[in-house]
């Protein structure tokens, strides 16, 4: 057939079409069309960053990867490249996320990847690391599933490193910080007020059963959806159960809600726990000042204070470059992007391999203290000698202070005006 | 617990039926099956924020200028788009879903996908029986009341009240007496969106506003229409107490994690058991 074909219009004009056709292609593959180019990829440090694009925890860690990369880039780069991001929105979930980390892999050619902004997410894409050889640096998530699954099967998940917290840390913190500091104030009843979601789970019975160890008891437990709107009939149940201070456990909650309802109630009991939303200098003007007296779980370059050298330069850089003060995610995705361009300068090298032997290695002064990896879960230690936490309390006329620990101190804890001692 | 139930009941109560009932009356007089009325109560709240908040009008200003224009946007949907598909239901249900989500993506575009925060009416809070209740929950008890209650006087003692009524039991007949039904069906969409925007208003100081608020008080509204019949506002008003403190009390006595199950059990039971409803039509005539 091809050669009565050939016979027809004659093997030369064939020959001058086939010529044509492969040039096309390589043409094609020259400019990246249907996929980065390769010869692109040689000259640049790709970061890849998986975050979700509705969430606020997305949004800061895209601008804190850029202004990261900018300063990189600024120094001359990473080892002669320069640095450049790639973003893909994982929409809050697994299967997007999945289709999400494979563009960043597979068309725009990252070399490591970054972000994650709910745990969920960067479980599912755990299982892909290996499969694609790729570092993530996970910088938005607090699961202890995530540490624990490198724990379990180092050769499988090694490729997961993560700067924010393990939950089981925060755990830790909230109990002998945070519920400790209340207890110290003459509080000793407690209600657990957490969302129904991945990253709490476990927390919640830790919580139970770790109050006692400071000197405080659980009256109540109430789950709630994170879709919830409506408060008002939790706050009443935990008014009715006796409990002194609530512990909420929020992340996906509409937290401005929350202490907008709690604070019009005036509900008879004070809030010390973790609410993520609330992260967040400019949370006291989101809420109009509805979260005064809340007590909170803070870390890095959250607040303007010295924590380390950088954090007041990186907080004064982010609010001025992104007209607004940094959210949770912003500081530990910015060291998280300076930890994986330190950990190649010392590797000398951007493979997968090299690259995971210098971060089991780094001890690199970010902005949220010192990080250093643990051996076996890959998570950041929080400690007060590594990544300090700060438990925190908005106060009136809106300032944010510092309560623990007492080298970062700022103020001293006081009760919401409609609360007597 | 029963002063909480009682009052938190039926501020939810309140709430549901201002919705229902637009709801009830688009599927019984105009025959427009409306997903897209959720978005209503969406864009009452999203008006009021930009009319109090960016425009720094006074809160009493920024709810009329919201519930009038989210009236004019439904009446001018339904000249453009739901007019011209008149008589075909599955392309009008289409059409609806179509608009639902495109409002909440402009929106999103608009003021991005974060909770927007509206001023309280009213500051302050009621000790009754000893349970702290805001101000601004009891207020949307008191104009739910009365908007409802304005609703039925226009409805039993005016003639353009009676019109709905004649296109509501026969539009064939009404049209032979003389009655516009295009009209007619215009102030429908018009009063439904109202009372959705009033709704999410009303609601918004407390719940805040964010682009994904339409969902939920779109399935508890047809929960509703459907527990109390189509087309009646009675039922409406019944099945909204029925809805509003049924989940008070799961959330009170059982888990608040379970709030959200109820509209859709009750949905779920009344579909299978008495597809008439309470006091209304069988769903599906």
């Amino acid at each position: 057939m091809i050669g009565r074909k050939l016979k027809r219009h004659g093997s030369g004009k064939v020959l001058v079409f086939l010529g044509l056709g492969c040039l096309l292609v390589v043409a094609a593959g020259l400019l990246g069309l249907g996929g980065q180019p390769a010869w692109a990829a040689k000259k640049e440090l790709r970061i890849g960053l998986l975050t979700s694009f509705k969430m606020e925890c997305g949004q800061a860690s895209i601008n804190a990867a850029n202004m990261a990369a900018k300063e990189l880039n600024a120094q001359g780069g990473v080892l002669g490249r320069k640095v450049k991001i790639f973003v893909a929105d994982s929409e809050s979930n697994p299967e997007k996320g999945i289709t999400a980390l494979k563009r960043l892999v597979e068309k725009d050619k990252v070399h490591v990847l970054a972000g994650g902004a709910m745990s969920g997410v960067v479980l599912a894409a755990m299982d892909y690391l290996k499969r694609y050889n790729i570092v993530f640096m996970s910088t938005g998530v607090s699961s202890p599933m995530i540490g624990g699954k490198v724990a379990k099967d180092y050769g499988k998940y090694k490729y997961q490193f993560r700067t924010t917290i393990n939950a089981l840390n925060l755990a830790n913190a909230i109990i002998k910080d945070e519920l400790a500091l209340m207890v110290k104030q003459g509080y000793t009843k407690f209600a657990v007020l957490a969302e129904d979601a991945a990253w709490n789970r476990g927390l919640v019975g830790f919580l139970q059963k770790n109050i006692p160890t400071v000197g405080g008891t659980v009256v109540a437990t109430e789950k709630f959806d994170p879709q919830t709107a409506d408060f008002a009939p939790i706050f009443s149940k935990i008014a009715a159960s006796g409990a002194q201070v609530a512990v909420p456990l929020l992340a996906h909650t509409d937290a401005v809600s929350f202490f907008k309802q709690y604070n019009a109630m005036k509900a008879p009991f004070r809030l010390a726990g973790f609410n993520n939303p609330g992260l967040h200098a400019q949370f006291w003007e989101k809420t109009s000042g509805a979260a005064l007296g809340e007590v909170n779980v803070a870390w890095g370059a959250l607040i303007r204070s010295k924590i380390t050298d950088k954090t007041i330069p990186f907080f004064d850089d982010y609010r001025k470059e992104f007209k607004g003060a940094p959210h949770g995610c912003a500081s530990t995705t910015y060291d998280g992007v300076m930890v994986l361009a330190d950990a190649a300068k010392r590797a000398k090298s951007f493979k997968t391999d090299a690259l995971i032997v210098a971060l089991e290695g780094t001890d690199y002064v970010g902005t949220s203290g010192r990080v250093v990896f643990d051996k076996k879960t890959h998570d950041a230690k929080y400690a007060p000698e590594y990544i300090p936490f700060l438990i925190t309390q908005w106060q009136a006329g809106g300032k944010w202070a510092i309560l623990v620990p007492a080298r970062f101190a700022t103020s001293t804890y006081q009760n919401p005006p409609w609360l007597k001692k | 617990m029963l002063t909480e139930i009682l009052i938190y009941g039926s501020v939810a109560s309140a709430v549901y039926a201002m919705l229902a009932i637009g709801l009830s009356l688009m599927i019984g007089i105009a025959r427009v099956m409306n997903l897209a009325h959720g978005t209503f109560y969406m864009l009452g709240a999203y008006g009021v924020f930009t009319g109090a908040v960016l425009l720094k009008l006074p809160l009493s200003a920024a709810f009329a200028l919201s519930v009038s224009a989210v009236g004019c946007i439904a009446v001018a949907l339904n000249r453009v788009c739901l007019r011209p598909l008149k008589g075909n239901l599955d392309a009008m249900l289409v059409m609806t879903l179509i608009l639902a989500l495109m409002f909440e993506e402009v929106i999103q575009l608009i003021f991005g996908p974060r909770p927007r925060p509206v001023p309280y009416f009213v500051e302050g809070r009621l000790l009754i029986f000893g349970v702290s209740v805001p101000d601004q929950r009891l207020l949307v008890v008191a104009v739910a009341a009365a908007v409802i209650l304005g609703l039925w006087l226009f409805i039993a003692r005016t003639r353009v009240g009676g019109a709905i009524l004649a296109v509501a039991q026969d539009p064939e007949a009404a049209a032979l007496m003389g009655v516009d039904s295009g009209r007619i069906t215009l102030l429908i969409h018009f009063l439904a969106a109202f009372l959705a925007a009033a709704a999410g208003i009303l609601v918004s100081p407390f719940l805040s506003t964010s682009p994904g608020m339409w969902l939920w008080p779109l399935v508890k509204a047809f929960t509703i229409v459907i527990l109390g019949g189509l087309g009646s506002i009675w039922g409406s008003i019944l099945a909204a107490v029925i809805l509003g403190f049924s989940e008070t009390i799961v959330s009170f006595a059982i888990s608040s994690r379970l709030t959200e199950l109820v509209a859709l059990a009750i949905l779920f039971l009344v579909i299978i058991l008495r597809p008439s409803g309470l006091m209304g039509s069988r769903v599906g005539n």
